[in-house]
This record gives C-alpha cells, structure tokens and sequence, in this order.
C-alpha cells in the first residue's frame, strides 16, 4: 500500500534561525516502521528538529538520511513524506477528497486517483464526508482527513506535529488510538511531536526526550517511565521526589546516601556518572508501608492538599536531612493531621538512581 | 478596496446597548453622499438631455441627441472604444503585476513584510499623480529608458516601433502605473492572511512552490482578486492626469473628452459623456463580477 | 557543540521559485518607483527644457519656487482643503465606521459597503463636474466649500476603512467593561473608545489630509479661479509650459508629504498600510 517504509537518521544536525542555536548536534535514528514521539516542553526544539526532517528548514549543521537517501538538502516536495499539521491545515477551498487527492495529481492517473482516493477515505472511515468542506468537519474528523490526505501518496515518513494538541481531552483519547492503528495498518516509519507525555508513552515504540536543543535520552516508553537515566526525564514523567546523594559499596550490596541514611537500592547502576539522585513518583511514596517494603522512613506531615480524586502530601523526613518527600494517596486514605508523624516508605524497585547535573536542585 | 472586515458573531450578540448599534450612525455619510454624488448625477443626466446652449436654437431638439451623437460619430465611437481598451487591458495588467507582487512578497515567508516595501509601493498613491506622470514623460522621450523598453516590446504585439510619448501604449502604461498601488492595498491583507502551514502543507504532499502559488495561494486570493479586478477597472477607466498627459490630445478617452468638451464650451455634451463614462464603468464591473463570480461557482461545484 | 559557521546551507530545488520572486519584486519595485528617476534628475537638471539630458547640476529650479506666487498661494489653499476635508472625512468616516462594524446586521452587508465605498471607483472628474453644474444651478457662492465637500465625500472611504477594521477588532468589551463601571455613553466613548482608536484616527487623519492635497481631478472643475489648489496650478503649467520648475515642485511636494507620512508612521507607531 505504501512504498516500503524506511530508517530516518539524523546526524549532528544543528538548527539556527540566526538568534542561536534552536538544535544542537542532535542525533537521532528512527528504525523502518517504528513510532518515535520527540517529548519535550514548548520551545525545546522538538518542532524545528520535526521541521527539519519535513525539509522546511535546512539544517545549518549535521545530515538527514531517509534510508540510504541523504535528504539534507533536498526541498520537502521531493521528500517523499507525509507531514499532519498541529492544526490539520487542510486546505479551505478544497472538499475532503480534493485535499486527499492533493498530493496525487501528476503521480497516478485520474482513475487510480479516485480510487485512491476511496481507499484512503475508507482507511481513515470519512466516506461520508468526502464532499464535506474541512469547515464543517469536527475536530476529529478534520484530524482524519489530514492523516489521510498526509498518507494518500504512500510517504516515505510520516511526521504529526502535535497531532492531538486541538482536540478536546475526550476525544484525544479516542483518536490516538485510532491514529495508531492506522499507522501500524500501513506501516509506516513515524515521527510524532509532543508535549504531552501520556500520548508519547501510548502511541511510540521509542520515545525521545528533549531540552534545549538536544535530545537527552532515547529509550522505549516503559524504561522511560520506570528508569529514567537523567533527572530531567525523572521529573519530566512525573517523578516530583529527587534525592541527591552518593552510591555506597558496589554489586548487590550497593546502597544510597542521602544525608545520614543509607538506602535500599534494587538495580544498581555502576555506570551511572558520579552525580546521582534517586528519583521516586509520588504515587509509589506508600503511607504506613507494609511489610517487604524495602524503604521505611520516619516522616512528619508539613503540608496536604486535596485533588479530588487524590490528596497530594508533602513530608519532611529528618533522617534524609529533612528533605521534603512528596507522596499521592487515594482521596480516602486515613492521613495524619498536618504536622502529626507518620511512616512512609517504597518498594527499592520503584526508586530509579538517575544522574543529575544539578544534584537534584528540583 | 470595497471589502468591509468581516464581523465576529460573538461581537454581534451583545450588540444591543453597544455605542453605536442602532447604526443611525451612517446617516451624515449617506446625507454627505446624497448631496456630493447622487444629487449632482441627476442633475448631470438631467443636463446630458438638454441641446447644446452654444448650438443652433432653431435645430429641432431630439431628447437623447448627444447620446445619439456620442455613440454613432466616428470621433466618439473611437474614444469610446479606446476607453474601453486602455481600462480593460490596463486594469487587467495591473491586477497582475499587483498581485505578482504581493505574492512575491508575502508567499513562503514566515517573517511579515517589511513595512518600508510595502509604503514605497503604495507612495504613489500619496505623492499624488503629478509627479509620476512627469516622470513618465522624461522616461517615454526618445531615446529615453521608458522608449527603448516600449520599442524593443512592440512587435510582441504586432506594433511598430516609433514614437511612445503622446499614444495610447503610453497612457495604457501610465494608467497602470496608478492602479497598481490601489490594487496592493487591497491584496495585501488578503495575502497575507493565507497561512504559512498551508504553502508548507502543499509543499510537504510533493508539489513545487510555483505550482502552490497557483493550486493554494490564487485560489485562497480569489475574493480579494474579485475586489481588486473591480477596484482595477474601475480605477483605469476613471484615470485622468495619466490619460491628459501621457495620451495626449490626440488620444482622447472619456474622462480627457468629458475635460476638452467643458473647455470647448459644449457642457451638455460633457454631460451625457460624464454619463456614459460612469455607465460604462458600472456595466464592465457587473459583467467583471459576473464572470468571475461564475467561474468561483464552477470551481465549487466541480 | 558545533561552532556557529555562518555559511548558508541552500536546499536545492529552490532556484526556479528564487529567480521568479526576485525578477518579480525587482522588476514590480522598479515599474511602481522607476518614474521618480526622470523628476529626480530634471529638477536637478541646469537645462530650460523638460525633459532634456544632463546638461549640469543646479539648484536654481527649487530657489525659483519661491518666486511662483501661484504655487505660493496654491500651498495655502491646498492646506486650507486638505485640513477641511479631513476634518469633514472625519466625521463622516468614523460615524460610518460605527454604524458598519456595530449596526444592524444588513448595514455590514455587501449593498451598503459598495455604495458607502463607492466614492473610490467613481470617476471624481465627473463627480467634480456634476458638482459645478449643481452649483452652477443653484447660483451658490461657495468660495472652497464645494472643494471641500467633494474632496471629504471622496476620501472618506478611506478613513471607513480603517477605522472599521480598528473598530472590529478592538471589540465592544472595554466598553462594556467600562459602562459596568458606570461610565456614561459620552464618557465612555471620550475615555476609551477614541483613546484606542487613536493610532486609526490618525493615520486615516494624514492618509485624507494627503489624498485631499495631491488630487486633480476633483478639483479641475470646481477650483474658484482665484484660489487654484496647488496640484491644479501644476497641472496648468503642465498643459501649457514645462519647465523644470514643475519637476522640482513635485519632488519638493512628493519629498514633504512621504516624509510627513513615514514620520506618523514610525513615531507615533501607526500603521498606515493594513
């Protein structure tokens, strides 16, 4: 149905507007048909690095491969590659099937655009709608029609650009899943940009965090959210307790010190660098921990909070050096009044030891 | 220029104690209008029926006489048609230049144009028609740039070479020359409204810049390009310091014969042309507006 | 970190749409200013004729101005219209402006725009003509102020326009905000609705102003022969003597009312285009 997806590498690439670097030396290797999302908050680059293999901006340093092809400076209409605008951008003055059939004049014709037409129509499930003008389309079909009219020449690489950012949060969703199996249907290699880290984790393979310019680490969503290797990606999925602190003893016997407490550690990391803190969500922070929890500590209540459904805690804990720890409890938990004591306490599996340039100055 | 900015619904709902919502408002401008534009037409057709003051008294009066005259003699059947070739030609070519160069300036740029570009373009309107039309007539001189551009294109349209200052070629440029800037106006902030993400859409799905001006850019310009058409000829045909000067004599249209027949002292001759200019103007917009408008629905439809 | 080398890397592909832009934006840049060039030289020019070649630089046409009476007294009358029929355009435009952005809703449709804007495409010789004949008839002595009339009629369109477009979009909440206060109508429209408006105000102010100084073909007709507009006297010298004089006039002229416009524009941070 498409022609036969393909790697996408990007080597060293740098981009500048002329105010700065906006993508530093950024390396990044997308495998044929893979989902890569590219997470990062606004401004990090993640859009310029998805601009720059859209072709529409020239890298001023670095190459771009699509398979063997070496891209970098070709201009995006000879890219082969279909590219869904954070906005859809389907084209006003057009129905739904002109915007689909858009990119097919002089390639097949106009039979087979008609048909190809059809099948796209079907794949996307906007038969109905083919005569419709993008005006009157909702929010998702609109998003539809543009995968479609993105897919309709068989691209190379598929590349969203904040697909589900102009959706309501009921529909994402619907439609990232929907998306997905599209995309798998046809097989395609995909780069997705995102700020969202939910849609990230749902929909990639691979998932690339960025900051700055550059891509910090690339791992599968899994090991991004469970062992994250850097702070930054730690606090980025939500992991809101850092503590800084030094690995003691080596092999199975390695522990952590923060402060004057030594602390169970699960998977020790030698290969962490020297700067390292310990990274715990606060959902995994258990209040009165039952026993085969590795991690038990004598806190004291400084602050609560409700969110309904849950209550966010705040504990300062005097044998960490009075570090304040963060736990998420369901909003009927039994909690002490603020200022009263508790336990508190993780499962060392929980706790990932990631490496942190700012000694987890959070 | 007859583009009105399109209001938002939101605004309108709760318009009932806004300033100004009763739009009474508009009544000195319709007052204004009355008294400047549609009492003085009236009394001009009024006058355009009468004979010539100067004439010959006995002459049997016939109603529509001067219409008569200025539709059947050979002298007004050429300044008619003349008219009618320098405001189409010259208010087609100016929609294209001006659009030409609007897209030129706005298409595939993220960067808003600078605002120097666009006031030089439009300078002319300011600086009034005076100072370009002399400036045509050094340029149109013999050996003169303007000359040598003229001659070296005639025979693309079967012309000789020779003489440019004082013909129909140089007032047809010098026309041009005024409407362009009217016709920027109006373009630009229609063009500039067209959205980057769709220039970069058509370019991602494999087609060309050029052919995306023409397939997403033209089609997204088109009621701008209605309006300017019609701001265009209707600008053309009304030029006058251009025509007096850069025509000539010689090379009358309607608003330098509506001026040689008030100098001559033939006022209700003057009239019934003043009419017929004006009659001409609203007969070529309608027909202009009719195409065009018909050729948006064929495109719908298809 | 790789250091910043500033050589540009192209995309290939490019060229056809580079070359065609460029071509387009010179060749269009050098059609709309190009016909400066002759009036820049001629004025400059130590030669009676117009247009001659260069025969030597002199400054003597602009010294000669002053000796001009007519040009003399045609500025002041120029500016004696120009001022009266902004003022009138004005008036006309802003209320018009009112009533098109926030009445009733056929009042923004397409009847009333075109014939309210209908002053731009109607050939203002005629209408200058119509206007002589209508005071003609009724044997009025109107000194300017037929001039004046017919020139606010005639720009008027253009300060709708603009303040239409600055009206839509600053909206009706800050005034509604403001007569939740307990702001009168009178108050309100004093203290917030001409206060925002004010960049509008004045750039529709030196856009009438300016089209009301340079115009002929109003004025042919209904100019009192004793108080020619400054454009009509030039016109006159130009049907009947060209002398440099006039190049120099009109660059003096064009020189004056572009620098007064760019002034407003780039320091009271108006936009006159848009």
């Amino acid at each position: 149905m498409t022609a036969p997806s393909q790697r996408v590498a990007l080597a060293g690439v740098s981009v500048d507007y002329g105010k700065g670097p906006v993508v530093t030396d950024l390396d990044l290797t997308v495998a044929p048909g893979e989902i890569t999302a590219l997470l990062g908050q606004s401004g990090c680059g993640k859009s310029t690095t998805l601009r720059a293999i859209a072709g529409l901006v020239t890298p001023t340093a670095g190459t771009i491969h699509f398979g063997e092809d070496d891209v970098t400076f070709t201009p995006p209409w000879r890219r082969e590659l279909g590219l869904v605008f954070q906005n859809h951008a389907l084209f006003p003055h057009l129905s739904v099937a002109r915007n689909i059939e858009y990119g097919l004049r002089r390639r097949m014709a106009r039979p087979e655009r008609r048909q190809r037409v059809a099948e796209m129509l079907a794949l996307v499930g906007l038969e109905e709608l083919a005569e419709s003008e993008p005006a009157q389309l909702s929010g998702g079909q609109s998003q539809r029609a543009a995968l479609a009219r993105a897919l309709a020449p068989g691209p190379r690489i598929l590349l969203l650009d904040e697909p589900f950012s102009a959706l309501d949060a009921n529909l994402r969703d619907r439609m990232r899943a929907e998306v997905e199996s599209i995309i798998r249907k046809v097989g395609v290699t995909t780069v997705m940009v995102t700020h969202d880290q939910d849609e990230a984790m749902s929909m990639a393979d691979r998932v690339a965090i960025m900051a700055e310019g550059r891509i910090l680490e690339v791992a599968e969503p899994e090991d991004i959210f469970r062992r994250p290797a850097l702070a930054y990606t730690a606090r980025f999925v939500g992991a809101s307790n850092l503590l800084a602190g030094q690995i003691e003893g080596t092999g199975g016997t390695a522990r952590f010190r923060v402060g004057e407490t030594a602390l169970a550690l699960a998977v020790p990391k030698t290969s962490v660098p020297a700067a390292h803190a310990l990274a715990i969500k606060p959902e995994d922070v258990l209040l009165d921990p039952a026993a085969g929890t590795d991690v038990v500590l004598d806190a004291q209540l400084a602050g609560s909070k409700f969110h309904g459904a849950v209550r966010d805690l705040t504990w300062t804990v005097p044998a960490l050096g009075g570090v304040a720890v963060r736990s998420r409890v369901p909003a009927g938990s039994a909690v002490p009044e603020v200022g009263g004591r508790g336990r508190i306490g993780w499962r060392s599996d929980r706790a990932a030891l990631v490496h942190d340039p700012d000694r987890g100055a959070a | 220029m007859g583009v009105t900015p399109r209001r938002s619904r939101g605004a309108r709902a709760s318009t009932s104690h806004v300033i100004g919502g009763s739009g009474l408002s508009v009544l000195p401008a319709v007052i204004a209008f009355a008294v400047a534009v549609l009492v003085p037409a009236a009394v001009i057709f009024h006058q355009s029926l009468q004979p010539n003051p100067l004439g010959d008294p006995s002459a049997p009066h016939d109603t529509w006489g001067n219409y008569h005259r200025l539709l059947t003699d050979p002298i007004y059947r050429d300044v008619l048609l003349r008219t009618l070739r320098v405001s189409v030609v010259g208010g087609i070519a100016s929609v294209v230049i001006g659009l030409a160069l609007v897209i030129g300036l706005t298409a595939f740029r993220r960067r808003e144009v600078s605002s120097v570009w666009l006031f030089l373009l439009v300078a002319p309107i300011l600086s009034g028609p005076v100072i370009t039309v002399l400036g045509w007539m050094g340029l149109f001189v013999e050996g003169g740039i303007g000359y040598r551009v003229v001659n070296a294109l005639r025979p693309l349209w079967g012309g000789t070479p020779g003489r440019v200052a004082e013909t129909e070629i140089a007032m047809t440029i010098g026309t041009v020359h005024f409407v362009v800037p009217f016709i920027v106006l109006t373009l630009y902030p229609i063009a500039r409204t067209v959205s980057k993400d769709l220039l970069e859409a058509s370019l991602t799905l494999g087609v060309p810049p050029v052919r995306t001006v023409f397939r997403v850019v033209l089609p997204l310009c088109r009621p701008g390009i209605l309006a300017a058409s019609i701001v265009g000829l209707a600008m053309a045909m009304s030029a006058f310091v251009n025509a007096r000067f850069l025509g000539g004599e010689r090379n009358l249209v309607l608003t330098t014969l509506v001026s040689q027949l008030v100098n001559t002292f033939n006022p209700t001759l003057a009239a019934a042309s003043s009419v017929l200019l004006v009659g001409l103007g609203l007969l070529l917009v309608a027909v202009y507006g009719r195409v065009l408008s018909r050729s948006v629905r064929r495109e719908a439809a298809r | 970190m790789s250091a910043r080398t500033h050589h540009r890397r192209r995309q290939q592909g490019w060229t056809g749409w580079r070359v065609l832009r460029t071509a387009t934006v010179v060749l269009g840049f050098a059609f709309v200013l190009g016909p400066v060039l002759p009036v820049v030289v001629q004025a400059f020019n130590d030669s009676s004729v117009f247009p001659d070649r260069m025969r030597g630089l002199t400054l003597h046409w602009f010294t000669d101005l002053l000796t001009y009476d007519e040009f003399v007294a045609g500025t002041w009358t120029s500016a004696k219209i120009g001022i009266g029929a902004t003022a009138l355009a004005l008036a006309l435009g802003v209320s018009t402006a009112f009533a098109v952005t926030r009445g009733p809703r056929w009042m923004s449709g397409a009847g009333v725009t075109s014939v309210l804007m209908g002053p731009i495409v109607i050939p203002q010789i005629v209408v200058g003509l119509a206007i002589l004949q209508v005071i003609n008839q009724l044997q009025l002595r109107v000194g300017l102020a037929g001039l004046i009339v017919a020139h606010g009629v005639f720009v008027a369109p253009f300060v709708i326009r603009l303040v239409a477009g600055a009206l839509e979009t600053q909206g009706t909440s800050y005034e509604a905000t403001a007569m939740a206060l307990g702001s009168s109508p009178a108050r309100v429209l004093t203290s917030v609705t001409f206060p925002m408006l004010r960049p509008a105000l004045i750039a529709s102010s030196v856009f009438a102003f300016t089209l009301s100084f340079v115009n002929v073909p109003l004025s042919l007709f209904l100019a009192p022969s004793d108080q020619r507009p400054l454009p009509i006297s030039i016109y006159q010298q130009m049907a009947s003597n060209r002398s440099p004089v006039l190049a120099a006039l009109s660059l003096l002229l064009a020189v004056l009312l572009l620098a007064a416009a760019a002034a407003v524009e780039r320091f009271l941070r108006v936009r006159l285009l848009q």
